[in-house]
């Protein structure tokens, strides 16, 4: 079972509208926007080069482009490189998956419209960008981060190889299951051997992430849920371990079920650095 | 707002801070607010705007992101109350 839903996490898709800030239309000749399709677990860096090679590249040798210069925005809020695009995605649009049953037509945005900036880099705001090396540094800190949550240290992921470190990154650089999943399943203890469920909690309409050390099973000995998470460290937006009466937790754009057990959840509900990121939407 | 208590100790031949025993910082800050009251102490002046130049790491094994809330780094890594934060000059532990 796992396997087929990390699979289908790992095609989940989006599909974006990139429009260029009205003062770079000069740069661009007159090349408005563009629709690409990007796989909610990746990041955006890893599309960059493809997104301004299409606006800036067409006939317009000349031109240099510094990669560090640019972000999107949606919003009037810039995108956090760093995120995963469907995090970034499942918080900024505050999607309410509950609403899409009842209405012919989803309120989530489809194409999620996003504005390509290449000036006043928001500093302040979001981490500088420095290059591809400069994700890859963050995104190896973070599974390293995520296996000392698992394990209680760190020997998992830096007693890999440099060969096996390198394919797993190919394998989110290049967007290849295979190459992912074959190192990361030698790297991932069996459920029962979790110490903690490396999970972080964004909180909507604002910066706040909750991270905490998030016990495997409850004093009965069993698995604890999504719901007795969220109760234990959101009380003021989850009062029930049951029901969702104010708020709801997102996955991967999913509506995650109050009762769904946390542990088995992660095994294939990871995303590429290791963590589970849950975003909590307001019910509307 | 809450103050979290972090221990420093060179590694790698970083020099040690010079009258800094226990540091408090706001919960609310970033961890790049540590970075930074890092390079303060340990960089000349005209290195400080250089990224990177001082590399923090909890249990010798990895460094927070820079845009973690130090509240959350604090309450997953803390040890009787207090954060041991190793850094040094050069990157360690890949």
């Amino acid at each position: 079972m796992e396997y087929t839903l990390r699979e289908k996490i790992w095609n989940g898709s989006l599909s974006v509208r990139i429009v260029l800030a009205p003062y770079e239309l000069a740069k661009s000749g007159g090349t408005e926007e563009l629709l690409i399709n990007v796989s909610r677990i990746s990041y955006f860096p890893l599309y960059m080069s493809r997104i301004l090679d299409f606006f800036f590249c067409q006939g317009n040798d000349g031109l240099k482009i510094n990669m560090s210069d640019w972000w999107l925005e949606f919003d009037s809020v810039p995108i956090n490189w760093n995120w995963p695009i469907g995090l970034s995605y499942d918080i900024l649009t505050s999607l309410d998956s509950s609403n899409m049953e009842s209405e012919s037509e989803s309120k989530s945005p489809n194409p999620w419209t996003l504005v390509l900036h290449g000036n006043d880099y928001p500093v302040e705001q979001i981490l500088t960008y420095t290059g591809e090396s400069a994700l890859k540094s963050f995104w190896l800190q973070q599974s390293k981060e995520a296996c000392f949550i698992r394990d209680g240290n760190s020997k998992a992921i830096l007693s890999l190889s440099k060969k096996d470190t390198d394919t797993l990154w190919d394998g989110v650089s290049q967007n290849n299951y295979k190459k992912f999943w074959t190192i990361m399943t030698t790297v991932l203890p069996n459920v029962e051997h979790l110490k903690s469920v490396p999970t972080r909690l964004y909180l909507p309409k604002s910066n706040d992430v909750l991270q905490k050390l998030v016990k495997v099973v409850n004093e009965q000995g069993e698995f604890q849920s999504v719901g007795s998470v969220l109760n234990q460290y959101l009380p003021e937006l989850f009062p029930s371990k049951r029901t969702p009466l104010i708020a709801r937790p997102v996955l991967h754009g999913i509506l995650l079920p109050m009762s769904t057990p946390l542990a088995p959840l992660y095994s294939f509900g990871l995303y590429l650095d290791g963590f589970l990121h849950i975003s909590i939407v307001i019910i509307t | 707002d809450r103050k979290i208590a972090i221990r420093f100790r060179p590694i790698g031949g970083a020099p040690a801070l010079v009258n800094v025993g226990l540091c408090r910082i706001s919960a609310n800050e970033r961890w790049s607010a540590v970075i930074k009251f890092l390079s303060r102490r340990l960089l000349p002046s005209r290195d400080r705007n250089r990224t990177e130049t001082v590399f923090c790491y909890i249990a010798n094994s990895f460094a927070p992101s820079p845009d973690s809330q130090v509240g959350n780094v604090f309450d997953s890594y803390q040890i009787d109350d207090e954060l041991m934060v190793s850094y040094c000059l050069v990157q360690a532990f890949g």
